[in-house]
């Protein structure tokens, strides 16, 4: 079972060598898996970002002036002023001032949209200035090509415990190998 | 007579998965052999630590029995039971070194077992039929 692979030529067994590759290879995995990490929490790109905010802008606008039920203001039975809306909890009778507040949010944006829009924007490229943003297919795109590059040192890694056991060196596997490095074919493993 | 298909029953040996190939029984059956040597490490450790505390326990007994039977002012006795302790500090040594090892050996059992059973579930998860030896693994 540990004997040599028939796909690869017989060659000398250097143990201090396997070893150190066993090391290098680790250590690559965890710098390809920290990388991965980065990539996972990848901001959007800011052009997405502001599209997106340009949508919930015009809803949030639209929304608070529908809120208002401006229609009130033909009739000669209802008072003249504009009335935000609150709600009392029957309860317990608190009072509930989330529309109220949503809707004056969405009557500043209708008011002063290009101002606040250019402070949202202003933050928001300091932030993704620092971490570059990724589309949707980028990062899964990306993801795939460290997924590849895990599993290529991943196996390795294991040809390298393998030689190493058939030289009657056992190394301890980590406890988190990939089950595809675990149980590949010897003919499966890179060559060293 | 009827003939029964046992085929559904053999373990699946080779299977290929994103483009590589899996000796899903045999690597299953050398991971699980890794397992149980660990496993076996580990017991003989712990065997040997349970061996080195009654035999400092038994030692210690001896010395004390010896110290009551001829007085604790008996120059011999008190001899006999410096060097009986003297044993017993030598026995535990050797339960302190039996135990780390059996530390030792119950971490690499644990890193084994975790292997084996990311190999299992994988392996099931691929719809490979298991060696019989290790259906009962999870």
């Amino acid at each position: 079972m540990f004997g040599r692979s028939k796909a690869h030529p017989a060659a000398k067994i250097d143990i201090s060598s396997l070893l150190i590759k066993v090391d290098e290879s680790r250590e690559q995995i965890a710098t390809l898996r920290a990388e991965r990490q980065t990539v996972l929490h990848a901001p959007r790109p800011l052009a997405e970002i502001l599209a997106a905010l340009d949508d919930w802008l015009d809803d949030a606008a639209t929304n608070s002036v529908d809120r208002l039920r401006l229609g009130q203001l033909t009739r000669r039975d209802m008072p003249a002023g504009i009335q935000l809306p609150f709600s009392v909890d029957r309860q317990t009778a608190a009072i509930d001032a989330s529309a109220a507040c949503n809707v004056l949010l969405g009557l500043v944006i209708a008011v002063a949209r290009p101002t606040l829009r250019q402070i949202i924007e202003g933050q928001l490229a300091d932030m993704v200035a620092a971490r570059p943003g990724l589309t949707d297919a980028e990062q899964a795109a990306r993801l795939a090509e460290l997924d590849r590059q895990i599993l290529t040192t991943e196996l390795t890694e294991e040809h390298c415990i393998r030689a190493l056991e058939a030289a009657g060196v056992p190394i301890l596997r980590r406890p988190d190998a990939a089950p595809m490095a675990l149980l590949a074919t010897d003919g499966a493993l890179p060559a060293l | 007579m009827t003939s029964h298909d046992f085929s559904l029953d053999q373990p699946t040996e080779r299977l290929s998965v994103d483009g590589i190939d899996l000796a899903i029984a045999s690597r299953l059956t050398a991971l699980a052999r890794i397992r149980d040597t660990h496993r076996a490490a580990t017991r003989a450790a712990d065997d040997r630590m349970h061996h080195a505390r009654l035999a400092a326990e038994d030692v210690r007994r001896r010395a004390r029995e010896g110290l009551e039977r001829h007085g604790r002012n008996d120059p011999q006795a008190l001899r006999q039971a410096e060097e009986l302790e003297g044993q017993a500090r030598e026995w535990d040594k050797g339960r302190a070194a039996a135990q780390a090892e059996a530390e030792a050996c119950a971490a690499s059992w644990r890193d084994a077992s975790e292997n084996l059973k990311t190999a299992i579930a994988f392996a099931r998860d691929a719809s490979a039929i298991l060696p019989l030896m290790l259906r009962e693994d999870r």
